[in-house]
């Protein structure tokens, strides 16, 4: 029964979009439409344009200043949450400034972060980190403060201080909730890595993309789109495979109750 | 290798000859503990305080082993969280060996009553009962021992690998003794620790804690519901009353040690002892 409903559903995760493939391919061979150019040489481009052509180093620029940004925010994030759950303190008196940064929306920074950085990836990466930041650093500060009591309790009769504590308590104890504020911080990083290539840049993804749209080289274009959904599709499942190994504790703990 | 902690149901030599003739060094003469005027009001700022712990005034010495029993919500657990140093006292003083307790004070561990919560749900078994001993600067093959050896004498060997949440209520609440057990504390505070075991697992609890307090020279507060256990257990039972919440009654217990589960529950100063910590808590 059990093992029927997981092969159906493998089944499905596969079919599906394979059938869509399908449908849109014969749909869009068959149209003579200049916006939808037929899908197996959109798809044949996601190769030969992106993958191992011409635009490869766009997308190796994009992967890098991704993984950079978003690996400086994870960084960051995880260590101002601790620090902001455990100083509460500390907390209350940069609650304002951490509230007026979070409002501003990251197309306001792009400016401001060519002046500062100029066109170099600094600067792109500046805007990815101040912006992938917050999903994290919320989500830490969260996770930490709700840590069971108990736990703290137990924490400081062993006297588990310091690293100690960090490491072997509240990281794991909040590490739900923050791979949970990872996960949006993901989506946030791809699209903010495009646009911020939109603007005094010379390559990358979204610098490809935007050249496309001006020469109205819609094969490239949706070729492109294809490219970051793939991207996406393969964070997620990263994702799945961390959670897998790290949070089985957490499931099984929740399932038991 | 024998089991530093050792498990009832291994031991197939009589306690006699575990003990060689004089059994555990009684209770020093000094003071261990020291709780003066100890009151505690939950919820002070608020329009509806609660008062836990009206005031009480208690000596714990050196070795000494003393079970506090009393109605249910008559703030053993307060009482208790207080001299962990996790609870501020509204007034009064608590003291450790003449020092005032204000966080956890070193060589303490504690059996906290709603045990489940404190096991630590992402580690196995046994990485929860050796992180303890890892923060406090004992070597690898050492925590090792010692954790083996606490989970043996909890009747857990099997078990070690295991997480926390995929064993029973029992199961875990003897992990959590493990824990202490394994920290090889100077002072234990236990909260009412076998109330999710079974009746032949208790007894084999009772002593596994009755060994370890004789022989590492351990001071005890056991808090407990059973008024058989406390007497079995200790150098003197503390019988509170209900609130608002003041020691009621102090019973010496000078039942012979080692004590055994079925000749010690048969004296006639056992039977004795037990009526009158159960008219006390009965207030009569
Ligand atoms: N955090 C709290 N806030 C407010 N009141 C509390 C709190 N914890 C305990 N109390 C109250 O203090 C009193 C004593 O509680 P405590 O848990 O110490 O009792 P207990 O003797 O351990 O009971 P039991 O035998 O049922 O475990 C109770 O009236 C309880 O309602
Ligand atoms: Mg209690």
């Amino acid at each position: 029964m059990r093992r029927r409903q997981r092969w159906l559903g493998t089944v499905a995760e596969i079919g599906t979009p394979a059938a869509l493939v399908v449908v849109v391919a014969i749909w869009s061979t068959g149209t003579a439409s200049f916006f939808f150019p037929p899908l197996p040489s959109i798809l044949e481009s996601v190769w030969t344009l992106w993958l191992a052509g011409p635009y490869r180093g766009d997308v190796e620029a994009s992967a890098l200043r991704g993984l950079a940004g978003f690996g400086v925010a994870t960084v960051l994030g995880i260590s101002l949450g601790i620090a902001l759950a455990t100083l509460p303190r500390i907390a209350r008196a940069v609650h304002p400034v951490l509230e007026f940064l979070r409002a501003m929306p990251p197309p306001v920074l792009v400016p401001f972060a060519l002046t500062l950085f100029g066109i170099a990836n600094s600067g792109k990466i500046f805007i990815i980190v101040a912006t992938a930041i917050w999903p994290i650093l919320l989500n830490t500060t969260d996770g930490v403060r709700s840590v069971d009591p108990l736990v703290l309790d137990t924490s400081q009769v062993y006297r588990l201080n310091g690293w100690r504590r960090i490491w072997s308590v509240l990281l794991p104890a909040a590490s739900p909730q923050i791979l949970t504020g990872m996960r949006t911080a993901t989506s946030i990083t791809i699209i903010v890595t495009i646009v911020s290539e939109l603007v005094g840049s010379f390559d990358g993804i979204g610098y490809q993309l935007l050249r496309a749209q001006r020469t109205y080289g819609m094969v490239e274009m949706w070729s492109g789109v294809i490219i970051l959904g793939l991207a996406g599709y393969l964070i997620s499942v990263i994702f799945m495979v961390i959670d897998h190994k790290m949070l089985s504790w957490f499931h099984g703990a929740r399932g038991s109750r | 290798m024998t089991n530093l902690f050792n498990h009832a149901s291994a031991t197939a030599e009589p306690v006699e000859a575990a003990h060689a003739g004089a059994g555990p060094p009684a209770p020093s003469a000094r003071t261990f503990l020291e709780v003066s005027k100890l009151k505690k009001v939950y919820g002070t700022e608020t329009k509806t305080p609660v008062e836990a712990l009206h005031e009480i005034s208690l000596d714990v010495r050196e070795r000494e082993f003393v079970c506090v029993v009393g109605p249910s919500g008559c703030g053993k657990t307060t009482l208790l969280r207080c001299i962990a140093g996790l609870l501020p006292p509204t007034s009064g003083q608590i003291a450790l060996q003449g020092h005032p307790i204000d966080m956890t004070p070193e060589g303490m561990a504690v059996v906290f009553q709603d045990y489940s919560r404190s096991l630590f749900p992402w580690m196995s078994v046994s990485r929860n009962v050796t992180l303890p001993l890892s923060a406090n600067g004992v070597a690898r093959r050492e925590r090792r021992m010692l954790a083996a050896q606490a989970l043996e004498a909890v009747g857990l060997t099997g078990a070690a690998d295991r997480y926390p949440w995929q064993l029973s209520g029992g199961m875990q609440q003897r992990v959590a003794i493990a824990r202490a057990l394994a920290f090889q504390p100077k002072i234990l505070l236990m909260d009412e620790p076998f109330a999710s075991v079974d009746a032949q697992t208790r007894a084999d609890l009772e002593d596994v804690v009755l060994r370890v307090h004789g022989e590492f020279s351990t001071t005890v507060l056991f808090v407990t519901h059973d008024v058989d256990e406390a007497v079995y257990l200790s150098d003197r039972v503390i019988v509170l009353s209900s609130a608002p919440t003041r020691i009621r009654e102090v019973v010496p217990v000078e039942l012979a040690r080692p004590r055994d589960q079925a000749e010690t529950r048969e004296l006639r100063e056992f039977v004795e002892l037990r009526t009158r910590v159960y008219r006390g808590v009965r207030g009569r």
